[in-house]
Order: structure tokens, then C-alpha cells, then sequence
């Protein structure tokens, strides 16, 4: 369930596009054209290299499925749901990390994993999610990410360079119409260009000490050891040109041709549950006489939820009575903190003072 | 409501690929190198009997290795990100990367494997991709859900 109506979580996202094509088109329709009469093709050459950089890596960052873990179905593991704690507890390059069960997802959020609120999945090495691409960064696409605030930097410090370029050369004629869109374009960059630097030097910080947003704001590794960092050399270079993780959103991609055929592919005598008779006599025991099941000792919640489950799997029409966890669920995800643009921008600002001193 | 009506087009799903209502047994991730995919090779005491160890830590460890090699970073891994920046990410639209690459070869390890050792003896390993890579599900195909040890 998204945390805000769907209407409002695309306007950042529409804001960052409009703004982004809006002042790149007046450039290229009115400063850079006297620019190219004077300077020669190089200069728009040059600019649409990197502004087709920006555009790519922007909407890779937008459209690419972050690295979703997909919900777990609800025959894996039942009798963990009772018995087992909300957290677990594993070594990681001998430090200890936590890994806390997702009632969302069925399943513990395996490490750097965390649940994204807004867009109620699991995302595989989680950054933040990220208002202005509309879309969580994680493992998948934190690298276009990562490029689009680079070659978004360069982007606007280029553009501002030529305009300052092209005002300084024409200050006798300040009341031509590119002279004046040059200043305006200059100006919407003066303003934005301080916190995205500093986005991106932050960024710049956490790539090469190996670590995520996530893990920054939250301070999970404050005085610590990080178990994941590689090496600050061999952090970029996983970042920048490591393997490109795959889509696990939809496994037919992979299984597709060789899918499981009972029939052809097991020679072996299998006694699975065929006939209705024998599912009928089996849910007859679960309800009437549990305590018959192997499970006497245990709880009547247990009880029930196993049999459910169990007749589940059996039995896909009477997955209505399964007492699912799925009430409680979006309460508790919503109440996760998750770090937003907003609080990875103050804090690169912060970070960047901290540079400068 | 419709955490229930997704509970029910994952169980169509799964009556269509999978045998239904068998004992199953799931083999955990291995975190303690990162996060890097690998499965744990410990023998689960819910196949004594059904296999031999060594052909159950051989298929793991096989399996294990072609995660390996798919995360390896690597001059070509180098080359293929490079090719991609250049010709604006174009050609991945026409050409699998290494870890799709890697991927397929899994899964047609793991029906092989089936075929040749697992289905023989009763049992039957479910690629893990389709449990997002998080576990490896091996169903005992000639025991009910009912005889679950504990």
C-alpha cells in the first residue's frame, strides 16, 4: 500500500523531468546557438553527449525494478511464524548482523535488505527510496543512479559555464532574449546546484566507503567495522562496472523451457495426494480430532494455522479461511523509518560543510 | 481484500508448477561472505536416508559455483559495462549479460540434476531463482506434509 495517494507521489518525480528538459531546451534553442556560431559544433556536440548521458541514466534509475525480493508463497516455512523470533542472527565476515523477519514479505530480510514503504517490496541492498525518480535505489540500478548525479553535475556546471560564457560576452546587449533566458537558466542552477553537488559528494563518500544511504542515516556501522566494504578501490569498481544483477521479479524468464513436468520427468513412484477422498479424509482429521496430529502439544493457533496451511497447498480453494498475517502488515512496514531524498539531502549538506572545513 | 486474492493467484501458480502437499525442506542462504548468493551445504537431517551426502553437497556446491563465477568481478564484467555506457545502454536490449548468462545455466543444472540423481530417488529440487534466490526448496516427493518430523 503506498504511503501517499498515487496523484502525489508522481509530482517530484514530473517536477525533476520538467525541470531537467525545460532548462536543457532553452540552452540548446537559444544561448547555445550563438555559442555554436562562435565556438563552432563542439560545444553542442559536447552538451548532448553528456545531457543523453543524464536522460539515460535518469530513466534507467525511474523504470528499472530496483532488485524486488518477491513475497514468499505461503508454503514455505509455516511453523517459523510462531516459534520463531523476529530477529535472527547471522556472521557476516565474523560480525554479527541482525536480520529481522518482514510480516509483509514471510520471510528474514536477508542483510542490507530492507522493506520500502512506499513500494511495499523488499529491495535487495536498499539505499533509499527516492522521491525525485519516483522509484526505491537499491542494488539494481544504484549504479545509474549513482552516474545520473555524476553526469547531472557535469551537466549543470557545463551548462552554467556556457551561459556565464555567453552573458559575459554580450553584457553591452543584456535585453536580447538570449542574454536573458542565459540568466535565467543560470539562475534555477544557482539554486540547485549546491545540495546536488552535495548529493553527490556524499554518494561519491558512500560508494567508496562501501556502504548505503540506509546504512549511513540509520548509523548502523558507527565506530564499527563495515563487514561489506571491499576496499575502497574495489568498492567503486563494484559499483561502477561489477556484475549486473538480473530481474528476479519474474523467474519464468529463467525457468520457462525447462519447467518441471510431473508426468514425463519423474520415472520414480511418487505417492503424492491425488484423489478428493483422501484430501476430504485428511481435513476431516485436522478439524474434528487435532488432537490425533503430530501437533497435540502445541498451541490451537498453531494447530489451525498449520492445518489451513497445509490443506492450502492441498487444496487452492479454501485459501480464504488462511488466518494471514496480512492485517497487521502494512501498519507495521509503514512504521519503518526509511530515509528519503529529503533526509540524504540534509545530510549531504551537513557532509559537504564538513568537507569544506 | 487483496492481500488474499494475492495469496490466491500465488497458489494457482504454484498447484500448476509444483507437486502439491509434500514434505519440504528448504536450504538457507549462506550470508557469512556478504551478500553475495551461496546456499548452505549443510547436510538437513530431513533427507538421511533418501540421499547420499556427497551427491547432496555436490549439487549445492555446483550450484554455489556458478553463483560465484555470475558475481565474479572481472575484465569482462569491465568490458560489458563499458560496452553498455557507450552505446547508450542499447545493447543490453539485444544481448544477455553474464549473470542472465549464468542464471539459465542454473537452471538447466538443476533440471539435469533432477533428472539424473534427484527425481531417481524420490525427490525433486526447485531452482532457487523461484523462490527469489533466498532459499533452495527440495520436496520429498513420496512423503506428505503431514509426517513433518518436528
Amino acid at each position: 500500500m503506498p504511503s501517499c495517494e498515487p496523484k502525489t507521489r508522481f509530482i517530484p518525480a514530473t517536477c525533476a523531468w520538467t525541470l531537467l528538459l525545460a532548462c536543457t531546451t532553452l540552452f540548446f534553442v537559444y544561448p547555445c546557438v550563438s555559442l555554436f556560431s562562435r565556438w563552432g559544433i563542439c560545444v553542442p556536440v559536447y552538451q548532448g553527449v553528456v545531457t543523453l548521458f543524464v536522460v539515460l541514466n535518469f530513466s534507467l534509475a525511474t523504470f528499472m525494478d530496483p532488485g524486488v525480493i518477491p513475497k514468499a508463497s505461503t508454503d514455505e516455512d509455516r511453523d517459523d511464524d510462531f516459534r520463531a523470533p523476529l530477529y535472527k542472527n547471522v556472521e557476516i565476515n565474523g560480525i554479527t548482523v541482525r536480520m529481522k523477519w518482514c510480516v509483509t514479505c514471510q520471510f528474514y530480510r536477508p542483510p542490507r535488505c530492507s522493506h520500502c514503504s512506499v513500494c511495499n517490496h523488499c529491495i535487495e541492498t536498499f539505499d533509499h527510496h527516492c522521491p525525485w525518480v519516483n522509484n526505491c535505489i537499491g542494488r539494481r540500478n544504484y549504479r545509474y543512479f549513482f552516474m545520473f548525479l555524476c553526469s547531472l553535475s557535469i551537466h549543470m556546471i557545463s551548462i552554467f559555464a556556457f551561459c556565464l560564457v555567453h552573458v559575459l560576452d554580450r553584457t553591452e546587449h543584456l535585453t536580447e532574449v538570449n542574454t536573458i533566458v542565459s540568466m535565467v537558466v543560470m539562475g534555477v542552477i544557482a539554486l540547485l546546484l549546491i545540495p546536488i553537488l552535495g548529493l553527490t559528494g556524499f554518494h561519491m563518500v558512500l560508494v567508496s566507503r562501501g556502504r548505503t544511504t540506509n546504512e549511513q542515516v540509520t548509523g548502523k556501522f558507527r565506530g564499527g567495522y563495515n563487514p561489506f566494504s571491499r576496499g575502497c578501490c574495489r568498492n567503486c569498481c563494484f559499483i561502477l562496472c561489477g556484475p549486473q544483477y538480473p530481474s528476479i521479479k519474474r523467474p519464468a524468464k529463467y525457468v520457462g523451457r525447462y519447467k518441471f513436468k510431473p508426468a514425463s520427468s519423474s520415472p520414480a513412484p511418487v505417492s503424492t495426494i491425488t484423489s478428493q477422498s483422501q484430501v476430504r479424509v485428511y481435513m476431516d482429521n485436522g478439524v474434528q480430532a487435532p488432537n490425533s496430529t503430530a501437533y497435540s502439544q502445541d498451541t490451537a493457533g498453531l494447530i489451525t494455522q498449520d492445518n489451513v496451511s497445509t490443506v492450502h497447498v492441498i487444496w487452492p480453494d479454501v485459501h480464504v479461511f488462511y488466518p494471514s498475517a496480512a492485517p497487521a502488515t502494512s501498519q507495521v512496514s509503514l512504521a519503518a523509518p526509511q530515509p528519503t531524498c529529503a533526509s540524504s539531502f540534509a545530510l549531504a549538506v551537513r557532509l559537504s560543510r564538513s568537507f569544506t572545513q | 481484500m487483496a492481500t488474499n486474492a494475492n495469496h490466491g493467484t500465488q497458489l494457482e501458480d504454484l498447484a500448476s508448477s509444483r507437486p502439491p502437499g509434500c514434505l519440504k525442506v528448504f536450504i538457507q542462504r549462506d550470508y557469512s561472505e556478504g551478500t553475495s548468493v551461496k546456499f548452505q551445504a549443510k547436510f538437513p537431517p530431513e533427507l538421511e536416508g533418501k540421499i547420499e551426502k556427497s551427491a547432496f553437497e555436490n549439487t549445492i556446491n555446483d550450484i554455489n559455483g556458478m553463483f560465484v563465477e555470475a558475481e565474479k568481478m572481472s575484465c569482462g564484467r569491465y568490458c560489458e559495462g563499458c560496452l553498455g555506457c557507450l552505446t547508450a545502454y542499447l545493447v543490453f536490449f539485444c544481448m544477455e549479460t553474464h549473470y542472465e548468462q549464468m542464471m539459465k545455466k542454473v537452471t538447466k543444472y538443476v533440471a539435469e540434476q533432477n533428472e539424473r540423481v534427484w527425481n531417481p530417488r524420490g525427490l525433486l529440487i526447485t531452482n532457487p531463482i523461484e523462490r527469489g534466490l533466498r532459499v533452495i526448496e527440495i520436496s520429498l516427493l513420496t512423503e506428505p506434509a503431514t509426517t513433518r518430523s518436528q
